[in-house]
């Protein structure tokens, strides 16, 4: 283990304790603000893992999160059967999606693959809008109820947040042990040179697929808190404006980290949240950020492209030095 | 005539005129993304602006066709300041991102000057009249928008087949940096095309703004149809983009006739089978690696 291992271990502890006492000197308003920022981040750190990992981009992350979001909505208000269940049929109705999705995608590269993922995931928009009987449309299922977890409530913004914060440690812990796996490992090879790993034996298809359907299953995975925090489940979830949250969200803080994409779904909770507040026009203040990020910040705050890397590597050596590690 | 038979010649019509707007729409999209690789994600809020620029010009009393080319126009000129912006980034993914941020701004921009309420422009009587022909009578706007697209598939076949432009275009798409080393300014030609498909698709905002209405959602539908079309036409190519919106354009008429709120499954199910059998749609060239 090295030392820049280790002092990530100790920064994301610190960071782990500080969210747990968020609640205790903030508001519920911030508490609020920052449940959104870690779903946003679990999306973004999805979206992260074929964009950084597999040179996938792709726009149909929120469809997944809508899947789960129509199975938990649906089934608790047309079937009424207990979120128990849904739960785990949400997480499975989101990587049915995934693996359909993936089948048609996975033929094309490239600049084709973000186009064909953004015309599915468009296609699977107007399916909620125009499925009326089942989907109930423009308007979606509203007053979707929070559930009881071990016998807590997650109605109060608290304990939804504790929720939300548990599941995105879960996940990050779960996708950072997936890219340093063999798989993942693999697929970084595929990412850099799809022709020798073929000619390696490796089968490029097949992890490209794999990718995509796991990306899924945790866009999935945060579409079950996205529904639980909003309580609604509405096609407009799915449509480009909210793909192009995500996507925002994980270039502001870097495609080449599943950390950028936590940071990055802090940041754009909180600035929406602070342009809406001067202005109605936070799409114009969000686009033109992103039109920024793209021309003169195209890797992201933790990529590289601000002297903050430096900064953080004299940060880490004082750490360092100061909890006694040696290098 | 029987009436189912009429009935049927109707959804035809329906579904012919609708895809002259469709290849109309998506034209301007699939000439830039063949050349310049680029994904324009911008494209619906061209076509946006293009009817609403339109729009505004007639509603200051001037007549439609000073409209239309006002529309035009605007997108036009919008596009060439954009084109200063993407041709500062390379690489396509980078750039097709940066259309996605430009879509963004320019969407929320049309939205706070024009407002959410619908508007529709008023084509002149002359077009509008209803045409009887072969058994019925139909709107005559819709024959025009049908007009208007063939004329523009010859043009732009003929531009791309005829010209020097063209062949600078043709060549360009096969291999770029060859063009530019016979000192062929191919810069010159993106911005060119990249105006000449934003002309494209100001005119198709302004024309689709006096078919169907304007308003807030209608810049992604455009997008959305757009990629449609070309994916199923084959990207790059003017000849697919023109089938593409014949299939989808039938597909959507009869789709809605006869499975009403199931018709987006029966078009998402084209494009499927489509790319089940030619992944790189009917007109497309295999991608190069």
């Amino acid at each position: 283990m090295n030392t820049n291992h280790t002092t990530m271990r100790v920064g994301i502890i610190a960071l782990f304790v500080i969210a747990l006492a968020l609640p205790l000197w903030s508001g519920t308003f911030t508490v609020q603000l920052t449940t959104r920022g870690l779903y946003l981040g679990i999306l973004a750190m999805s979206f992260i893992l074929l964009s950084g990992y597999a040179d996938m981009i792709s726009l149909a992350q929120m469809s997944f999160a809508l899947m789960a979001g129509y199975v938990i909505g649906i089934g608790a208000q047309d079937y009424g059967i207990s979120h128990t269940v849904l739960v785990p049929l949400a997480i499975l109705g989101a990587m049915l999606l995934a693996m359909l999705f993936g089948l048609v995608a996975i033929r094309a590269h490239k600049i084709y693959f973000l186009m064909m993922t953004l015309a599915l995931s468009q296609l699977f928009f107007g399916v909620g809008m125009q499925w009326v009987s089942v989907t109930h449309g423009y308007p979606g299922i509203p007053g979707i109820e929070r559930p009881e977890i071990f016998g807590f409530s997650l109605v109060n913004a608290e304990p939804l947040y504790y929720t939300t914060l548990v599941v995105t440690l879960l996940c990050y812990l779960a996708l950072r042990r997936l890219v340093r796996s063999p798989f993942g490992l693999v697929l970084q090879g595929i990412r850099d040179n799809p022709k020798r790993m073929a000619s390696l034996g490796y089968n490029v298809q097949l992890h490209r697929y794999l990718a995509i359907v796991i990306s899924g299953t945790f866009a999935g995975i945060a579409g079950i808190l996205v529904t639980y925090f909003t309580g609604v489940a509405a096609p407009s979830r799915a449509n480009l404006p909210s793909s192009v949250l995500v996507v925002i969200a994980a270039l502001i803080g870097g495609t080449s980290k599943l950390e950028g994409g936590l940071l990055g779904g802090l940041i754009i909770a909180f600035l929406t949240s602070i342009a809406s507040q001067y202005t109605t026009r936070h799409w114009t203040v969000t686009g033109t950020v992103f039109i920024l990020i793209v021309l003169f910040m195209p890797n992201g705050l933790l990529g590289g492209d601000l002297p903050v890397g430096k900064w953080t590597q004299s940060l880490r050596r004082r750490v360092a030095l100061l909890l006694g590690i040696n290098r | 005539m029987s009436s189912e038979l009429v009935s049927f010649l109707i959804k035809v019509a329906n579904g012919l005129t609708y895809a002259g707007l469709l290849f109309v729409i998506s034209s301007g999209f699939t000439l830039v993304f063949g050349l310049m690789r680029v994904v324009n994600m911008a494209h619906g809020a061209f076509y946006l602006l293009g009817g609403y620029v339109a729009w505004s010009v007639q509603e200051e009393g001037a007549p439609w066709a000073v409209a239309i080319a006002g529309g035009t126009i605007a997108v036009g000129v919008t596009s060439l300041l954009v084109q200063q912006l993407v041709g500062r980034v390379k690489g396509d993914l980078p750039q097709t991102l940066l259309t996605l941020g430009i879509g963004t701004v320019v969407g929320d921009l049309i939205l706070w000057y024009w407002g959410g309420q619908p508007k529709t422009l008023d084509p002149p009587d002359v077009i509008r009249t209803p045409v009887h022909l072969i058994g019925f009578t139909y709107p005559g706007f819709r024959y025009f928008v049908l007009v208007a697209a063939v004329v523009i598939g010859i043009g732009l076949w003929l531009l791309l087949q005829r010209t020097q432009l063209g062949r600078i275009i043709r060549a360009g798409v096969d291999n770029r940096a060859m063009v530019s080393a016979l000192g062929i300014n191919i810069d010159r030609a993106f911005t060119m095309v990249f105006v000449l498909g934003g002309m494209l698709t100001g005119f198709a905002g302004a024309v689709g703004g006096s078919f169907l209405s304007l308003g807030p959602g209608k810049d992604l539908e455009t997008l959305t149809v757009a990629l449609v079309v070309v994916i199923i036409g084959g990207l790059g190519s003017v000849v697919g983009s023109a089938v593409g919106a014949v299939i989808v354009g039938l597909v959507d008429s009869f789709g809605r006739s006869y499975f009403s709120e199931l018709a987006i499954f029966l078009l998402s199910g084209t494009l499927l089978a489509v790319l089940a059998f030619r992944p790189q749609g009917l007109f497309g060239r295999k991608e190069q690696e």
